[in-house]
């Protein structure tokens, strides 16, 4: 009596069950909304149609769009591509496969005083990296400028366009098992430090354009033969430059020139290094999980000058002064921890005998010193997990005993620079600020960058700089009135 | 009737602790599936905002495209530690950045990670954030978020069958997988359902819910084609409901259990132009 009582149920459960399962396979019912359904990504063409009929997520969907499969486009496209492979030109295969072209065009505008054009100038840039053999690279990095009318430097030059190129890089590099030799005008970089130059003193930098050209557009190769080495106890690094380049600096009459009084009174003669003034030095660097640690050592030429009073010409009866590019000797470090969301770096030089500028107005006496000095840089990076990152640096020059007689030179220099960069728009606008503050001067500056990848390949940059400066006695004094605007269009291709 | 109760209820407790003891093993099977020791590859991410054209959703503007060489090797006594390089091919304006990883199983372990600029020519190390919290960023800003990239470990979540159907003509199960309290923490989801191949032990469709249990992305895996003896879904669709934007990622090209040099995966490849192209050249000739 009891079991007949509960067969029943129990066949009903095993039926309840049966139809549950029965029906999860006419219709999902753990996805209620199923019913997406997508056009094909029509420029990937290298799956072919075929694969849609045996394996598509969306064959049962009728989610495959035949029409945009072999649309016109896609059918440009695999004309394209198989002329491309079809091609035996070597250099329209390589040469042109392995070039970026960049077209840019830029302005700027002065905002302290009456608005005014500072720059404004188109470009293009090329960019060649390709494998000539297995054992060759060449990389080449030219730029080629046209500045219009209103351009500060068109202007310092009094023409109605001014065209100037530049060459930053030009290389052959060849490779080996355990190294690789590289000759050629080559840019290196050194240090973990983004603003104060600690040891990062190999390639020149273009300052024609003031703190306006960003870092990684300022440097300039130089000719070079270098090699690395790579082995199990980390990675050296090792240059012989015969004839070091030297800063670009502003060209007189242009925005950023420094006026001197008096200067047409003066003959001013560049003594820059030549064949017989050879820069060298070796970096090693190794990494141990969550450490990078690089130590480097060199002897070289300053990027800046010194001013040196000569003697006096006789014949145009003016004092001739000479700017001359001293040698020292640097030993430095640089390292990097990272931890969790934050990154912590130092980085630190001795530069032995570095050259300071002297101006000693009673005795006349304009040359320079040499001193010993040490720099030092920390610096914290903190990654808010995507959401915005934030970085600090506070780096500081240490200069030993007397200063009197040093222009544009505090015993200690400190300065602190921080940035707060996010990005917005699934990561095609990118806002940045940046805030400089120097300690002993309290000069500082604020900048607001803009960059948006309005397509791939066409870029917008726009930035406003202000400045905010204190002491009189600085270099930078003299920068005072320079809040810009300035706005950059890129095309790459 | 005592009897017949506690048999009853004795049977769905076995069922169910059964159940979810096979949900974990079919994870296991889908997690230790074999996936190649190397893979070298060339990687298409395509990205749109989509809207509904009809029936079918249809990119409202141009897509963004990123192609990239990838090239991973596993390491470790279970092939869970990975280390991979990644250079960007395309777009012309990010042409030369390179990315060096390091994941590794270890619970702990934070991922090491080196970006290579080359306008800027140095190596830098990248924070990848705070373990103990979700990670918002994207994926070279595609609907991949980086969780979405990351290999799952089995201890992380618990996991049950929700029942079986055919999907794409394929039996399946639909798995449900939720992460533990310490995996939690640090997600963007709150559930995972899966529709993993009876036969094959991959899935074909998984449905991802927000911390708010909120329905958030689908992705699909598509094309799936045995490569060098193994399983590999050549392209997959992920589909944002939030942000309504999707992203194709193609396998264009790949090779799997080809032979990777160590020294590839270092920074010696970011930096040693001629050592990174000449390799490559000679990777890329296994490619499919």
């Amino acid at each position: 009596m009891n079991n007949l009582f509960f067969y029943p149920i129990i066949v009903f459960l095993l039926i309840t069950l049966i139809a549950f399962s029965a029906s999860t396979h006419a219709q999902s019912i753990f996805d209620s909304d199923d019913d997406l359904i997508f056009e094909p990504d029509e420029n990937s063409h290298v799956l072919s149609d075929e694969r849609f009929d045996t394996d598509s997520a969306f064959d049962d969907d009728a989610i495959i769009d035949d029409d945009a499969v072999f649309s016109d486009e896609v059918l440009f496209q695999e004309e394209r591509q198989t002329k491309n492979e079809h091609a035996d030109s070597w250099y329209h295969n390589q040469i042109l496969k392995d070039s970026r072209f960049t077209l840019g065009y830029d302005f700027s505008n002065n905002l302290a005083l009456k608005p005014s054009f500072v720059t404004h100038d188109t470009y293009l840039r090329s960019e060649i990296q390709t494998l000539l053999t297995d054992k060759l690279f060449f990389q080449f990095d030219g730029r080629t400028n046209l500045l219009f009318d209103n351009d500060h430097r068109t202007q310092a030059h009094n023409k109605s366009i001014f065209i100037n190129s530049n060459l930053r890089e030009l290389f052959f590099q060849m490779g080996f098992d355990q190294f690789n030799i590289t000759v050629g005008r080559q840019i290196v970089v050194w240090g973990k430090a983004d603003t104060q130059i600690i040891t990062d003193v190999v390639s020149l930098r273009d300052n024609s354009d003031f703190i306006f050209i960003k870092l990684e557009d300022s440097r300039f190769g130089q000719l070079m033969l270098s090699s690395d080495i790579y082995t199990q106890w980390g990675n050296l690094f090792i240059f012989v430059s015969p004839k070091p380049l030297t800063d670009n600096e502003p060209d007189q009459d242009t925005q950023y020139y420094i006026e001197i009084p008096g200067l047409d009174q003066i003959i001013i003669i560049d003594d820059k290094p030549t064949y017989a003034d050879t820069e060298f030095g070796i970096r090693w660097k190794k990494n141990w999980d969550k450490i990078d640690l690089s130590l480097m050592a060199g002897y070289f030429f300053d990027n800046t000058s010194i001013y040196h009073f000569s003697r006096i010409d006789l014949v145009q009866r003016k004092p001739i002064i000479e700017k001359i590019y001293h040698p020292y000797e640097m030993i430095g470090m640089a390292a990097s921890y990272v931890s969790g969301a934050y990154l912590f770096k130092i980085e630190t030089a001795y530069k032995n005998r570095l050259s300071l500028q002297k101006v000693d107005a009673v005795n006349f006496d304009i040359g320079a010193i040499e001193k010993n000095i040490v720099d030092i840089g920390l610096g914290i990076e903190y990654n808010a997990n995507g959401r915005y990152q934030i970085s600090g640096e506070i780096s500081n020059r240490f200069i030993p005993g007397a200063t009197n007689h040093l222009i544009f030179t505090n015993k200690d220099s400190t300065s602190i620079y921080t940035t707060f960069t996010k990005d917005f728009l699934n990561d095609t606008l990118m806002l940045e600020y940046i805030f400089f503050y120097h300690v002993q001067e309290q000069n500082n500056f604020h900048q607001f960058r803009l960059t948006h990848d309005i397509t791939d390949n066409f870029q917008m940059i726009s930035s406003c700089t202000f400045f905010s400066m204190k002491d009189k006695e600085s270099l930078l004094w003299f920068y005072r009135n320079e809040d810009r605007l300035s706005v950059t269009f890129q095309y790459y291709f | 009737m005592k009897k017949y109760l506690s048999t009853i209820i004795l049977s769905l407790f076995i069922i169910s602790s059964s159940n979810a003891q096979d949900a974990k093993d079919i994870m296991r099977k889908v997690i230790d599936r074999n996936d190649g020791t190397t893979e070298i590859s060339r990687v298409r991410l395509s990205t749109c905002r989509v809207i509904k054209n009809g029936q079918k959703y249809v990119c409202a503007d141009t897509p963004r495209v990123k192609v990239l060489d990838m090239v991973r090797k596993d390491y470790g006594p279970n092939e869970k530690d990975h280390k991979s390089v990644s250079i960007i091919i395309e777009p012309a304006s990010e042409k030369g950045i390179g990315f060096l990883q390091y994941d590794y199983e270890k619970r702990d372990q934070d991922t090491d990670q080196w970006l290579y600029l080359s306008a800027l020519g140095k190596v830098k190390r990248i924070v990848s954030g705070n373990e103990n919290e979700p990670k918002t960023g994207s994926f070279f800003g595609t609907e991949f978020s980086y969780e979405d990239m990351e290999s799952i470990r089995l201890e992380d979540y618990s996991y049950k069958i929700l029942g079986s159907e055919t999907y794409r003509k394929h039996a399946c199960w639909v798995i449900e997988s939720i992460p533990e309290k310490k995996r939690a923490r640090k997600s963007n989801y709150s559930k995972i359902m899966d529709w993993i191949d009876k036969k094959r032990y991959i899935a074909h469709k998984s449905i991802l819910f927000n911390r708010q249990g909120k329905k958030v992305k689908k992705i699909y895996n598509n094309h799936i084609e045995i490569i060098d003896n193994i399983l590999v879904a050549r392209k997959i669709l992920v589909f944002n409901l939030e942000t309504k934007r999707r992203t194709y990622l193609t396998y264009e090209k790949i090779a799997l259990n080809k032979e990777v040099q160590d020294i590839f995966l270092t920074q010696r490849t970011l930096t040693d132009s001629v050592f990174r192209e000449s390799t490559l050249k000679k990777y890329q000739s296994y490619l499919k």
